[in-house]
């Protein structure tokens, strides 16, 4: 019967990916404040000002460092029009990311978790 | 007398503005606004989108202000009439300094996010779009999935296949009666 469950199903537990903190490469694993930041960023055409994208990091507690700690070709930092420009290369990459800490899409199942965080 | 007819001209006008403008708020949040007013002014669209972007974390004015690069009253306006639509709430007590959350039972800001995922798909020609869907209706529908079988399995005392098998040959039989073959 489980098996049966399973197959209806069909889902990965992408809680599991990001179980270790430390990938094969021994480079340190994103949490959940970089998915964020990560989701951030895609939901915004994949790229916005390297001073916005200070700002949010700020926002949520973290570091400018941060940008230079995600895996290589994950995030880039491009310049344009004298700008500096933070674009997102692996649109995949962040993606399983922001299924991993389940930030992905909005849904009122979270509205409890999110209530309790505050309290 | 010239002056008076003005100054008449003026105050009419005034009147005419006033009663406009009491007319625009009374059809205020009714159908006659394209979309209930969610996409509104340029700065309430910006701050729309920073909410969209990152629906999980709370905002002061003082951060959408950063993100947005606009000036504090205009992004308190704009989170105002967000307020009024009922997709963000003020959760601090204290009322000069308040603190918005994104309301996530608000169905609009849902699909807000699916709509900047269509845009990234347009830019790219990639389909994020259909990824999120199907990841929305995964989390959302699981738990029907999860029992709704198992529980119809139990009450009849048979197995899942034979329970399964059963609808399948009576969605046959209906498939013949209705085609009539």
């Amino acid at each position: 019967m489980s098996s049966i469950r399973l197959h209806v199903l069909g889902r990965v537990n992408y809680r599991e990916l990001v179980s270790d903190s430390v990938d094969r490469k021994g480079n340190a694993r994103p949490g959940k404040k970089e998915a964020l930041f990560v989701a951030w960023l895609k939901r915004n055409s994949g790229g916005r000002k390297l001073s916005v994208c200070v700002a949010k990091l700020r926002q949520l507690g973290l570091e400018e460092d941060t940008l230079s700690s995600f895996p290589s070709g994950g995030i880039s930092i491009q310049r344009q029009y004298g700008e500096r420009f933070v674009c997102l290369e692996d649109r995949r990459w962040a993606d399983e990311l922001a299924k991993a800490y389940d930030v992905k899409v909005l849904h009122h199942a979270q509205h409890f978790k999110m209530k309790k965080e505050l309290l | 007398m010239v002056n008076i007819d003005v100054t008449k001209k003026c105050s009419d006008m005034v009147v005419k503005r006033k009663q406009r403008e009491g007319s625009g708020r009374a059809v205020e949040g009714m159908a006659d606004v394209p979309f209930e007013g969610l996409f509104g002014s340029l700065s309430q669209q910006r701050v729309l989108q920073e909410l969209v972007a990152d629906p999980y974390s709370t905002y002061t004015p003082r951060d959408l202000t950063e993100l947005t690069e606009l000036t504090e009253p205009t992004v308190r306006e704009a989170v105002a009439a967000m307020v009024r639509l009922g997709i963000v709430r003020n959760i601090s007590r204290r009322r000069m300094r308040p603190v918005y959350q994104v309301n996530s039972d608000s169905k609009r800001m849902v699909a807000l996010m699916f709509l900047s995922y269509a845009a990234l798909d347009d830019n790219c020609g990639e389909d994020h779009l259909g990824d999120a869907v199907k990841y929305y209706y995964e989390t959302t529908h699981s738990s029907y999935l999860e029992f709704e079988p198992v529980g119809v399995a139990g009450v009849v005392g048979d197995s899942y296949q034979d329970v399964a098998g059963r609808s399948f040959s009576a969605d046959q039989r209906y498939v013949v009666a209705a085609v009539g073959v």
